[in-house]
C-alpha cells in the first residue's frame, strides 16, 4: 500500500491550473473617486521604477540636440528675469535691490506650475502609443512628468545662489522651509488643474489652446513682477483669491530671507485650495479615463 | 475518465462583453450633449457606436487562437479589450497578469530614444527589474538581428525594422499572454517564419496566444482554434479550417461542442 501523502497529491498540471485560475482578474479595474486614491499610491509604489525610468527619458529628451543643454534650465528664467527687469527698470526705476532675484524666482515658480499643468494635461494626448499598446495606471504618464518637471524646477532654483552671493543674503530658516513647501503647494495645484483637464482634453483639444492663453494671463495677475505687500490694502484682499499666491510669495520670500507677511487664513486658504484641487483632479482623470481612452 | 483530461487553465476570459464607442467629431460628455440637443433639431440620441455585442471568448494556455473577420469588424477592440486598454461596457473581462499587446510598429516606442533605451523602457513597463532586462537584453538583440542599429535612434529604422524589434522585445518578456494584432506580416518572409516558430514554441511553455490577422495561410498553419467575428459578434468558433470555410464559403460550422 502506497502513503497517503502520495496518492493525496494532484497531477502536475492540475496544480498549475489551480494557481493560474486564482490569479484571474480584471486587466483594468474600475476605482471610484475616492477609493482611487489609496489605489493611486499604492501604483505609484508597484510601479515606481516605470515612474522613474519615464522620468529620466523625459529629462533626457528635453534637451536633446541642444548644445547648451542643461544649461538651459539656468538661461531660460536669467533671461526671462533680465527682460522683466530691464522693462521695470525703465518704466519707474526700482528702488529695491533684491528685484531681480524676486523676478527671476517668480518667473521660476510660475513656470513651474504651467508646465505641471499642461505636461499633465497632455499626458494621454501624448502618449497615445503606450496607452493603447499596454495597460499600466494611467497616472503614471501625467505623474512622472511632474516629477521631472520638479527635477528642473529644482535645478533652475540654483540660479538664485549668485544673486544672494552678491546681495549677501545669508542661507536663511525661510529658506530652507518656504522654498520646498512653496513649489510643493504649485505642483499640488498644478497636478489638480491638469490632470483633472486632462480628460477633457482627449474630447476636445480646446482646453489646451484655453490654457496656453490662462497660463499667459495668469502671470499678470500672480507676484511675478510684483509682490503682494506692495500693493494697497484693498488690493491685497482680491489678489489673495488667486491661490497661487501664497506658493509663490513663499519662494520668493524664502530665498530672499524675509518674512512671509501674509495673513493665516490667506494661507490656509491657499494649501486647503492646492491640496483640494489636486484630490480633485486625481479624482476626475480617475473617474474618466476609461471612457476617453476610446477617443484616443 | 474526464478526469484526466483536466483542460488545461483558462488565461483569458470575456463574459457577456458589451462596449460603445463614441461616435462624433467632438464628443462633450451627457450633460452637455443634452445641452446641445436642446438647441438643435437633430436628434444626437445615438450617438454611440457598438463595436462588440455580448462577446463571450475564453482562451487556455497552450492554445493559439486566431481572429478573422473583415476590417471593422471588431477584432482589435477585442484584443485591446483583454489588454486591459479597453473597459468593458457591460460584462467582465478577466485575464491572468501578465497581458501584452503587439499592435502596428512595436510597442508605444518612442522615436527619439535609441533601441536600446526602448528596450529598457519597454522593460520598464512591463515592472520588470532592471538586472532582469540586461539578461535579457542579449536575446531580445539577437532574435531581432538589430545588433548594429541598437544604438540608433528608432526613429532611422525602417518599418519592418521597428516591428522586428517589437515582436523580439514582446515575446523575450514572455508574457502569459500574448496578443497579436497585424504585425506579424511587416516583417521580411524570413522574420515572419522565425516568429512563427517562436509564437508556437511560446505555447508549448504553457502561453495563450491571439493573433488577429487576414493572412489565412499562416493562421491555418499556427492556429489550434479561430474564431471568426462579424459585426461585433462570435459567429463562429472552432477548427480554423472550418472557420475559414464558414467564413469564406458560408460552410455552416460542424455541430460539434466548442473546444472550450
Amino acid at each position: 500500500m502506497s502513503s497517503p501523502s502520495t496518492e493525496a497529491k494532484p497531477p502536475a498540471h492540475k496544480l498549475v491550473a489551480d494557481a493560474h485560475a486564482l490569479k484571474l482578474a480584471a486587466p483594468n479595474p474600475l476605482q471610484g473617486f475616492w477609493r482611487g486614491l489609496p489605489t493611486l499610491c499604492h501604483n505609484l509604489y508597484t510601479h515606481r521604477q516605470l515612474v522613474w525610468a519615464m522620468c529620466m527619458r523625459d529629462i533626457r529628451l528635453k534637451y536633446r540636440g541642444s548644445a547648451f543643454g542643461y544649461f538651459w534650465s539656468l538661461l531660460e528664467p536669467l533671461l526671462m528675469a533680465f527682460t522683466y527687469v530691464a522693462f521695470f527698470w525703465l518704466v519707474k526705476g526700482s528702488q529695491d535691490k533684491a528685484f531681480a532675484l524676486l523676478v527671476v524666482n517668480g518667473v521660476i515658480t510660475w513656470g513651474h506650475f504651467a508646465s505641471v499643468a499642461q505636461r499633465c494635461q497632455g499626458s494621454l494626448t501624448g502618449n497615445s502609443g503606450m496607452i493603447e499598446s499596454i495597460y499600466v495606471p494611467r497616472e503614471i504618464y501625467g505623474l512622472s512628468a511632474v516629477l521631472s518637471q520638479l527635477i528642473m524646477t529644482t535645478l533652475s532654483l540654483f540660479v538664485s545662489v549668485p544673486f544672494m552671493i552678491y546681495l549677501g543674503i545669508p542661507p536663511s530658516w525661510e529658506l530652507v522651509a518656504y522654498v520646498p513647501a512653496g513649489l510643493l503647494l504649485a505642483t499640488a495645484f498644478g497636478i489638480g488643474i491638469g490632470m483633472g483637464s486632462a480628460p477633457w482634453n482627449v474630447l476636445n483639444r480646446d482646453v489646451e489652446y484655453f490654457f496656453n492663453f490662462i497660463t499667459r494671463a495668469g502671470m499678470f495677475l500672480s507676484p511675478v513682477m510684483w509682490d503682494s505687500d506692495a500693493l494697497p490694502k484693498s488690493m491685497r484682499h482680491i489678489v489673495m483669491w488667486n491661490p497661487l499666491l501664497v506658493p509663490m510669495e513663499m519662494v520668493k520670500k524664502g530665498v530672499t530671507g524675509r518674512s512671509l507677511n501674509i495673513d493665516a487664513n490667506h494661507i490656509i486658504f491657499s494649501v486647503g485650495v492646492c491640496l483640494g484641487m489636486m484630490i480633485l483632479g486625481l479624482g476626475t482623470f480617475r473617474r474618466m479615463e476609461g471612457t476617453v481612452v476610446k477617443k484616443l | 475518465m474526464s478526469a484526466l483530461v483536466e483542460p488545461a487553465p483558462l488565461t483569458v476570459d470575456v463574459q457577456n462583453v458589451v462596449l460603445h464607442f463614441p461616435r462624433g467629431r467632438v464628443y462633450v460628455g451627457p450633460v452637455l450633449q443634452s445641452l446641445r440637443n436642446m438647441f438643435r433639431s437633430v436628434n444626437h440620441a445615438d450617438n454611440t457606436y457598438t463595436a462588440l455585442r455580448n462577446v463571450s471568448f475564453q482562451a487556455r494556455s497552450g492554445e493559439i487562437v486566431g481572429m478573422m473577420g473583415r476590417n471593422g469588424a471588431g477584432k482589435s477592440t477585442l484584443l485591446r479589450l483583454i489588454a486591459g486598454i479597453y473597459r468593458p461596457d457591460e460584462g467582465t473581462v478577466r485575464t491572468v497578469p501578465k497581458v501584452l499587446l503587439l499592435a502596428g510598429l512595436g510597442v508605444g516606442f518612442s522615436v527619439h530614444l535609441t533601441g536600446r533605451e526602448n528596450v529598457y523602457l519597454y522593460g520598464s513597463l512591463l515592472s520588470m527589474p532592471k538586472q532582469k532586462i540586461d539578461e535579457l537584453f542579449e536575446a531580445i538583440v539577437d532574435f531581432s538581428g538589430l545588433k548594429d542599429f541598437i544604438d540608433q535612434p528608432l526613429k532611422t529604422y525602417s518599418s519592418g525594422m521597428r516591428s522586428r524589434l517589437g515582436f523580439s522585445v514582446t515575446c523575450e518578456t514572455n508574457p502569459d499572454v500574448l496578443l497579436i494584432d497585424e504585425t506579424l506580416s511587416a516583417g521580411d518572409a524570413e522574420f515572419v517564419e522565425k516568429s512563427a516558430a517562436r509564437i508556437k514554441s511560446m505555447v508549448n511553455g504553457a502561453h495563450t496566444v491571439l493573433i488577429a490577422s487576414h493572412a489565412y495561410d499562416l493562421m491555418s498553419e499556427l492556429c489550434t482554434r479561430a474564431v471568426f467575428i462579424e459585426k461585433g459578434e462570435i459567429l463562429a468558433n472552432g477548427p480554423v479550417r472550418d472557420v475559414i470555410n464558414f467564413h469564406l464559403h458560408g460552410t455552416p460550422m460542424p455541430d460539434q461542442p466548442p473546444t472550450t
